[in-house]
């Protein structure tokens, strides 16, 4: 079972770092559709956080649809491929808009370039911006 | 760590309907309330400790009541637990009077700042336990010695402050209340214990559906578990809020602009600014807009950069309170 990562220190709620976790790990292949999430009680007991807290998180993905909840098995990840489309679009754009802002504001290539890297090594001060 | 897995096992083969149950319904029910208090007044002499606080706690809720010493957190609890008698208003715990209520007080079990033990070793202390709460667990017991690790025969009056505040916790919690009640409850645990104890609640709370008050002086030890707080402050609640939707309402942002753009002209375009604080040319901007009004707005003047951060409980607190123009130094000190 995959376990989500939260840091109870960096700030951002904790429902939120659990939902930007899932949506990541569906994303990147690592949770496959129709595979089981750990239940409330497990996730809760195993990461040391609030039940409620982790039922917020499921609820939301549940209504984001990047979830779907069977009464009296569990939460499954869906089979939303489209949906991830449509949010890699909107990523794209905001790339380009922020690249495009870094540009005219005089910014450099290499710099561009080390400031990519900055925000992949340090997950948790880029993560401040969603 | 490891422990809490393996043994984890074990009991949810036992405890087999609970595990799936608490998924598809929600846990904390505020409408449920399990804890009401209603204009709840505590006078020592000409003290007012508690001075007409009304709120109610959802089932299920991990509540965490923050204030400074003296601002009647203690009472409060006491008064949750029936050690108190109110002098106004009502305490009411599944809408019964408890003071002097043995149906209530048996489903409720409070963790004082300072324990006190009867007897002198957990063996003892346990039967004692066992003997008073029918719904005590000597399996969890068993599993929470081993957590939390004290001997048996272990002189409680010999252990230090942290080991002390175990002890009363595993006897606590093994005799699983349906209302915790815990006077600074992390307090001198360290990071493990704290971690542990954590783990052991949150399963309590999703397996049992316990209901969970815990004082205390310091934010930062309830911001990462709570789902609810309230502040006290001399005697009076000032107020109580589920903890994302009081984040939810501020939103901090780092901005560097063009040209020089002052905090007239950005509520003129609609920006509900706290604070705008300049350092050089970058700008803190504190604002009661949600995210996306704040990108929106800004973004009509091009910034150089905009950075939204995350807020702390702690400054969340501040404006909250400086809003009600409370002095807040003094109270977060």
């Amino acid at each position: 079972m995959i376990y989500p990562e939260v840091n109870t220190q960096s700030g951002i709620p904790i429902y939120q770092q659990l939902k930007n976790s899932y949506h990541r790990l569906a994303a990147l292949g690592i949770i496959q559709p129709h595979e089981q999430l750990p239940s409330v009680r497990q996730l809760a007991t195993e990461l040391g956080i609030n039940p409620n807290t982790v039922q917020k998180a499921y609820r939301e993905l549940e209504q984001e649809g990047l979830i779907y909840a069977v009464p009296g098995r569990g939460n499954f990840l869906s089979d939303s491929k489209r949906e991830f489309e449509v949010e890699h679009e909107e990523i794209r754009r905001s790339f380009r808009s922020a690249v495009h802002i870094a540009w005219t504001a005089g910014i450099n290539r290499d710099t561009l370039h080390e400031l990519l890297d900055e925000c992949i090594d340090e997950p948790n001060n880029s993560e401040q911006d969603r | 760590m490891e422990k809490i897995q393996t043994v984890e096992k074990q009991n949810s083969e036992q405890l087999n309907p609970s595990v799936t149950m608490s998924d598809s319904s929600s846990l904390a029910n505020e409408q449920d309330a399990v804890i009401v208090a209603d204009d709840l007044s505590k006078h020592f002499g000409t003290t007012k400790a508690l001075d007409k606080v009304n709120c109610k706690i959802g089932g299920a809720s991990i509540f965490g009541l923050i204030g400074s010493n003296g601002a009647g957190k203690s009472t409060f609890l006491r008064l949750t637990a029936g050690v108190y008698r109110p002098t106004e208003g009502a305490m009411l715990y599944r809408g019964q009077v408890i003071f002097d209520n043995p149906n209530a007080k048996r489903e409720i079990i409070f963790v004082a700042d300072q324990p006190y033990f009867h007897f002198e070793n957990l063996r003892k202390m346990s039967a004692l336990y066992r003997s008073l709460y029918e719904t005590w667990d000597q399996d969890l017991y068993q599993e929470l010695i081993r957590i939390f690790p004290i001997r048996e025969d272990q002189r409680l009056d010999l252990l230090s402050k942290g080991m002390h505040r175990q002890a009363a916790l595993i006897l606590a919690i093994a005799a699983k209340p349906r209302l915790l009640l815990m006077d600074e409850a992390f307090d001198g645990l360290d990071p493990v214990m704290r971690q542990n104890l954590k783990r052991v609640l949150a399963r309590q709370v999703a397996d049992d559906g316990m209901t969970t008050l815990i004082a205390s002086q310091n934010l930062r030890e309830l911001e990462d578990f709570c789902d609810h707080v309230g502040l006290l402050h001399e005697g009076g609640l000032l107020f109580v809020e589920e903890l994302d939707k009081l984040r939810l309402g501020l939103v901090k942002a780092q901005v560097a602009f063009r040209e020089n753009v002052t905090a007239e002209q950005l509520r003129a375009m609609g920006l509900e600014i706290l604070r705008f604080s300049a350092r050089g040319s970058l700008v803190e901007i504190l604002t009661r807009n949600t995210e996306e009004e704040l990108r929106t707005i800004l973004n009509q003047v091009n910034p150089l950069l905009l950075d939204v951060l995350p807020l702390t409980l702690e400054e969340v607190f501040i404006y909250e309170l400086s809003c009600k123009s409370y002095i807040v130094s003094e109270l977060l000190a």
